[in-house]
């Protein structure tokens, strides 16, 4: 589950001649901090989930590069907190069906069980799993907030999710030349919140 | 319990899109006007562009008693109610929606007035439904062409005219009804890649007419001097004057 891809070393330390010069402990530790609202253990089963709802692959980072689950996992101490029972209940309903019908923890499935287990929550085909969903469909519209959300929440880290869009980000202004058909402008890769306009007033950030 | 307020000539309850514009008339005209408003008073750096707040977190605040009057609506009076969804994008605030709507300001189109009697004569009378309670206005839209005028000219809508007086000028809507003049500013920029898409599929273009200026430092033409005229009346202080000025 502690899977970091390349790329995401690689961003994290900015430049790749620099990777070999960091502990690959320290680069865990700096990717994982500990969850805040859920346990450890519901934490990973969420942390393997959104990788598969935006997985990272050819066309470039997923959920796990923007941090959605912590994202997640913050929102359910703050603005999601009425979803915390939800998420409880539907995470151990993930692994109790995993188990069932695939034989070991959703973590430890391969990607493509973890597919086969998360359509069967989709089409609510998934036996044993009441609602199953309506969590499916809980978990993917958060995980769509934790991917492309301002990083002010702790999501879309890096800025990755905008990335992904090629959303060049909040600009206060566009300029005719941003308004151009040819033209990509080139991403600000600022929070509404690092405008000092905003900054005054920030908004709970859980 | 009941407290008795110093007389005024006239309060204004809700200082929305209805209520915010007839306060200005009024204080023009040398009223004392009192405005009433649920919400707050919301300033430039309430408004950050952030769609998880804005849109997802029930922005600016929660909006108790907009949520309370969400319009529900069911097929006939055994139906249950429509439910009400849990974040409706109506504001409390001065201003109330016009602080994040879009800034169109289309007027209606003649026909709208004559709903009844144009699908009537078009279509034939059997394509309004039976029993249904659709009506032509009273009046037609050229009853409240001035009053268009005159928001308009208030407001400052940018736009390109495309029937002044009944002269049709491509640039602009040449469907829209007579107007008595161009529009007080100039029409924005069109969005980048939206008319070539839509003159692809062989759509006919025009710019939109927007409250908002083109560029910060777009001029009105010919801006009505109401504030001046009525400058004589300002001695008689307004409660509203951070809105009327």
């Amino acid at each position: 589950m502690d899977h970091i891809s390349r790329r995401d070393i690689l961003k994290r330390v900015g430049v790749a001649g620099a990777a070999a010069a960091v502990p690959i402990d320290a680069i865990a530790q700096a990717a994982r901090e500990p969850f805040e609202t859920l346990t450890a253990a519901e934490g990973a089963t969420l942390e393997a989930m959104v990788a598969r709802l935006i997985p990272t692959d050819s066309n470039g980072p997923g959920a796990t590069d923007a941090r959605a689950a912590r994202y997640i996992d913050r929102a359910l101490g703050g603005f999601l907190t009425a979803f915390l029972v939800a998420y409880r209940t539907g995470l151990a309903g993930v692994e109790t069906y995993a188990r069932t019908a695939k034989g070991a923890s959703f973590t430890q499935l391969s990607a493509q069980d973890q597919d086969a287990v998360l359509t069967d929550m989709e089409n609510n085909a998934a036996k044993g799993f009441p609602a199953a969903a309506l969590f499916f469909n809980v978990v993917l519209s958060h995980t769509i907030q934790g991917t492309f959300c301002d990083p002010f929440y702790g999501g879309n880290a890096n800025f990755v999710g905008w990335d992904l869009l090629g959303y060049p980000g909040i600009r206060l202004t566009a300029s005719a030349n941003d308004q151009r058909m040819d033209v990509s402008p080139a991403p600000t890769h600022m929070s509404a919140y690092d405008f000092s306009m905003f900054a005054r007033k920030k908004p709970n950030a859980r | 319990m009941p407290v008795n307020l110093k007389p005024t000539d006239v309060v204004v309850v809700g200082l929305g899109a209805a209520g915010g514009v007839a306060v200005l008339p009024l204080t023009q005209a040398g009223l004392e006007v009192i405005g009433l408003e649920a919400g707050t008073w919301l300033r430039p750096d309430d408004f950050a562009p952030d769609e998880l707040r804005n849109n997802f977190r029930g922005w600016p605040q929660a909006v108790q008693k907009a949520n309370r009057e969400i319009p529900t609506h069911r097929a006939n009076r055994n139906a249950p109610m429509s439910p009400r969804l849990a974040i409706h994008p109506m504001m409390n605030a001065v201003g109330g929606t016009t602080l994040h709507y879009w800034a169109q300001s289309w007027r209606l189109n003649p026909w709208d007035f004559k709903v009844v009697s144009e699908t009537t004569r078009r279509y034939g009378a059997s394509r309004v439904p039976k029993g249904s309670t659709v009506e032509d206005w009273p009046f037609g839209l050229d009853e409240l062409e001035p009053y268009y005028d005159k928001v308009e000219y208030e407001i400052g809508v940018s736009g390109q005219a495309g029937n002044i007086k009944g002269k049709i000028d491509p640039r602009g809507n040449t469907f829209e009804g007579v107007r008595a003049r161009e529009y007080p500013m100039a029409p924005i920029k069109a969005a980048r890649g939206a008319p070539i898409t839509a003159t692809a599929h062989g759509a006919v273009v025009t710019s939109t007419p927007r409250a908002r200026p083109r560029s910060p430092r777009s001029r009105r033409r010919r801006r009505r001097s109401i504030s001046r005229s009525s400058a004589k009346h300002t001695s008689r202080r307004s409660r509203l004057a951070p809105m009327a000025a």
